[in-house]
């Protein structure tokens, strides 16, 4: 038996634009199981990333209900902060490092937001899989000293520190050239063949195939083709 | 490219809104200062009455034996110097002739005759002596019998009186200089004239000296002796005040580039756009820089005129500024370049900066941690010393309003005894001697006038007159004394006089003071009725120091009042006022009136009310209180940029916090901790200069309560309530941010 990992019914999410709204996304209802690697794809504006943010707990949606490992999540704030600390991990497409941290201390973030360790241990496990990663030599660097490619390597660390069981991944290629987009990807199947439930978005047709399932997009709706 | 101009002016109205109102009260704080710097010293320049004018030279030969000076001054006088040189005495007093009775007193001085003079006359506050050489006559009262000029003392607004064999001199507003007797005849004192250095005096002095070999031993220097409680107090003033000028024009300079640093950090990415919109349709570097002045150009030319004109038409509304005209004083020149120089830094980054620019950015951006810190700091502590300086005048406004009953503006501490044994007159005659004699610098105690009450004797009763005490003994007291002390008109001295033997001597003085001294009895009246019916004013007002007259003017130092209790069965007295009069330090004041009521002892009721210019406390609150409403406005103004600027900076840190387990309330916490360092920082800063800034006002206010930490306590509580407001509100607003943008911007 599978066990599902998110299970949205009905979201929807539409922002003010002046005096009208725009809709984002429109009743959305998605089923992802645990351990599978979905892809989210559609153009530009069909709501993709809106729709990661809300399964990331980033943002609420205004209606519908969304459920990780079976619980009704996004109503409490500090339940929110608590599944996002513990068990989501984030990757986006402009890496989003810290700039006045090094790139251990970026890695080490979520261990010491949360309290999963003291910063010495924090600092080790971060010191850990940079190495992993192949990036121990830039721990102490700051992230503008680092290539593109090296800083998404390095967001993917900080997102895979705390062993999240879901990876969301938000356009991770989209800043990076081929050969560091290909690696970036490499990492994500790394991950995810260690049993982590990835999800990824990407408008990029060639890493459509990466997923084992390709959700496609489209004005903020689910649809069966691109 | 105007409407490109004017719509990204228009998406800014409200921070240029408020950035303009912080230039124009920063332009308005900065050209107060100055225009008050510069009319104080054009004041100083002129020799108008200001602190430390007045020195005292000694003439010593290569022995060290002291020269005399009279011969000095008759010479100078001679020679027609420019200096305004007065010499207290060139010989000994004449003892007044008691075989006669007609000179009760000798020696003279222009500090004496003034007081003569507006005793002389029921409306006191006529200081406008007739111009010409001061004198008796020009003052248009014939010097008495057996009264001899030590010499020519001109306008000399210092010496007062003589008495005991001393010499009491004074300079405006410092505490009295008791001469020793043995040695005045070789005093010479100097004041300074316009235009003036003292280097100059003592150069010309000495070219005197040197002129007359003949008047001097070989070798005779003339040196300038910082006599005690004149030039040293009049320096600390200088000091104390330089010091306290600079904390207040430091505090609002550091408001004032705070806040364009605010509006230019924060105004270099907004222009961000516009100036990528520009370079990219081929706008050349130079105009490029001119554009990029616009906004600033335009803030300045509205901001500092307005602040400008409301400076000039605060100043002319205040006594004694008349017509201001702006001018270039050096601290406005200062301070012009300084915002001046802000300006060119912050538009050569822009201009230097274009190619990196790229659209989207949002403002702030490049507003650093320790930027953003230290512009927390400052507005915080530049805000607290004006604050803490606004609450001690106002709360010594309301302290003196409450103890004013009187308006002429002057100081006065008053003592107050009242015995429930009814004591003889004798007794605090003996206790104020005593206290001379150990005390000599304490000229109030001299002042106190006991006057014969019931039936005192003629022998316990003195007077003091001007400084100068003398005996009024029935066999001493004469009509031209009277006439000229008191303004009692002959005939009725002379019918007083022969009513002395009776007992009613000091009826008819009390009277004649009453009359002269109007204003007196109803400040006793109200003093009294409020602590003690038994004292009935002005009936029992039997004695005043003709001098309290001219205390009111601000000329004289010293005046004593006693309260006698008329009683019939009784030579008692039962009460005691002190007056302490302008000038005389606190301390004094109350080491004398704390000596007289122990030596009195069995005293039941001892305390003392503090009354001060009513005048000049409310002008200086509504002076600091504009300054701290503007400073507190600048503040809030610089504040609230630098925590929107903070917010934008670290929009994304906060949101990758967001993104990897941080609440909400933990990154509001997060933000909320990292203002307090830098907040707590301020703080401390402002609270020292706080400190430091009121206690230099309460050094040169000594006869009210100096109010230092209250004010202190009371301005760092307001200002930090208010920058806590302001980091709950950027703290509520960090919290509520959508973090999405954020993280999703490239």
């Amino acid at each position: 038996m599978t066990l599902v990992a998110i299970e949205a019914t009905g979201l929807c999410k539409s922002y003010p634009v002046g005096s009208e709204r725009y809709t984002a996304v429109s009743e959305v209802s998605l089923r992802i199981e645990k351990g599978e690697f979905v892809v989210l794809s559609g153009a530009s504006g069909s709501g993709k990333s809106t729709l990661l943010s809300i399964i990331g707990l980033l943002e609420r949606p205004d209606s519908g209900e969304l459920r990780l490992d079976g619980r009704v999540v996004g109503h409490d704030d500090a339940e929110a902060a608590r599944m996002r600390g513990q068990h989501i991990g984030f990757v986006f497409q402009a890496f989003n490092l810290v700039p006045q941290l090094t790139i251990e201390e970026n890695v080490a973030l979520p261990l010491q937001v949360n309290k999963m360790a003291s910063t010495r241990q924090a600092l080790a496990r971060s010191r850990d899989l940079l190495d992993q990663l192949g990036l121990v030599d830039q721990a102490r660097k700051f992230p503008e000293q680092l290539s593109g490619g090296q800083q998404q390597r390095a967001a993917i660390a900080r997102a895979l520190v705390t062993k999240p069981s879901l990876l969301l991944a938000d356009e991770p290629t989209g800043n990076l050239d081929s050969a560091s987009g290909a690696l970036v990807l490499q990492l994500l199947r790394k991950s995810h063949a260690a049993g982590t439930t990835v999800v990824m978005v990407t408008h990029d047709s060639r890493h459509v195939v990466e997923g084992d399932r390709v959700v496609h997009l489209r004005d903020g709706r689910v649809v069966e083709s691109p | 490219m105007l409407v490109l101009l004017l719509r990204d002016a228009w998406r800014q109205g409200v921070a240029l809104a408020l950035h303009g109102l912080a230039l124009a009260v920063s332009a308005f704080l900065v050209v107060l200062l100055a225009t008050i710097v510069g009319h104080l010293a054009r004041e100083d320049a002129a020799g108008a009455p200001c602190s430390g004018d007045v020195r005292r030279l000694e003439l010593r030969d290569s022995s060290g034996a002291l020269q005399l000076a009279p011969r000095v001054a008759t010479a100078t006088f001679d020679s027609g110097s420019s200096l305004r040189t007065y010499v207290l005495g060139s010989q000994r007093l004449v003892n007044p002739d008691a075989a006669t009775g007609e000179s009760t007193f000798v020696g003279a001085s222009d500090g004496l005759l003034r007081a003569l003079c507006l005793s002389n006359q029921a409306g006191v506050h006529n200081t406008n002596l007739p111009p010409g050489p001061r004198g008796f006559a020009g003052n248009g009262v014939v010097p008495p019998a057996g009264v001899q000029l030590v010499s020519r003392i001109q306008d000399f607004r210092g010496i007062s009186g003589v008495g005991d064999g001393a010499v009491w001199v004074r300079e405006r507003d410092v505490p009295w200089l008791r001469l020793d007797p043995e040695n005045w005849d070789e005093v010479l004192m100097v004041e300074r004239g316009p235009g003036q250095s003292w280097t100059d005096i003592e150069e010309e002095v000495d070219a005197f000296v040197r002129a007359r070999p003949g008047l001097f031993s070989p070798g005779t220097e003339a040196r300038w002796v910082l006599a005690s409680g004149i030039d040293n107090d009049a320096l600390q003033r200088g000091v104390r005040g330089l010091v306290l000028l600079g904390l207040v024009a430091g505090g609002i300079l550091a408001l004032v580039v705070a806040n364009l640093s605010v509006y230019f950090v924060g105004r270099h990415p907004r222009f961000a756009m516009t100036a990528t919109v520009l370079s990219a349709l081929g706008l050349s570097r130079l105009r490029l820089l001119l554009v990029a002045a616009f906004e600033p150009a335009f803030l300045v030319i509205l901001a500092l005129p307005a602040g400008t004109w409301a400076a000039k038409r605060y100043l002319e509304a205040q006594p004694g500024f008349g017509r201001v005209v702006i001018d270039t004083s050096p601290p406005m020149i200062a301070a012009l370049l300084l915002c001046l120089g802000v300006g060119l830094v912050a538009w050569r980054r822009v201009a230097a900066t274009r190619s990196s620019l790229r659209p989207g950015v949002g403002g702030f951006r490049r507003l650093s941690g320790r930027l953003a810190s230290s512009l927390v700091v400052v507005q915080i502590a530049a805000a607290v010393p004006l604050v803490a300086l606004s609450l001690q005048a106002g709360i010594g406004w309301r302290q003196a309003q409450a103890s004013q009953t009187l308006e002429p503006p002057t100081n006065v501490w008053m003592a107050r005894w009242q015995r429930d044994t009814p004591a003889p007159n004798g007794e605090l005659v003996e206790a104020i001697k005593a206290i001379e004699r150990d005390d000599p610098g304490a000229a109030i105690a001299s002042s106190i006038l006991p006057l014969p009450g019931g039936r005192a004797t003629a022998e316990e009763a003195f007077v003091v007159l001007g400084g100068m005490r003398l005996p009024v003994a029935r066999n001493q007291a004469s009509p031209r004394f009277l006439e000229l002390a008191f303004g009692v008109p002959h005939a009725r001295a002379e019918a007083w006089l022969g009513d002395t033997r009776d007992g009613t001597a000091a009826a008819v003085v009390s009277r004649s003071l009453a009359t002269a001294l109007s204003p007196l009895p109803a400040r006793f009246a109200l003093d009294f009725s409020a602590a003690d019916s038994d004292f009935e004013v002005p009936h029992d007002v039997v004695g005043v120091v003709p001098d309290v007259a001219s205390m009111w003017t601000g000329k004289a130092r010293h005046a004593g009042v006693v309260i006698t209790r008329w009683n019939e069965s009784s030579t008692a007295m039962s009460g005691v006022v002190l007056i302490q009069a302008p000038g005389v330090p606190v301390e004094r004041f109350q080491r004398v009136a704390r000596r007289l009521g122990a030596d009195l002892g069995d005293v039941s009721n001892a305390g003392t009310a503090v009354t001060r210019s009513v005048q000049a406390e409310r002008q200086m609150a509504e002076a600091f209180g504009l300054m701290a409403v503007v400073g507190v406005a600048c503040m809030l103004v610089g504040l609230i940029s630098v925590l929107r600027g903070v917010e934008v900076a670290r929009a994304l840190e906060f949101s990758v916090l967001f993104s990897v387990g941080a609440s909400r309330m933990d990154v509001a916490r997060i933000h909320l901790r990292s203002l307090a360092v830098p907040a707590a920082g301020g703080a401390i800063v402002g609270l020292g200069a706080a400190a430091l800034a009121t206690l230099l006002v309460a050094g040169r206010r000594p006869l009210l309560e100096p109010l230092v930490a209250p004010a202190c306590a009371a301005a760092l509580v307001s200002v930090a309530g208010l920058a806590v407001l302001c980091a709950l509100a950027s703290a509520s607003r960090v919290a509520r941010r959508n973090p999405m943008p954020a993280l999703r911007s490239e």
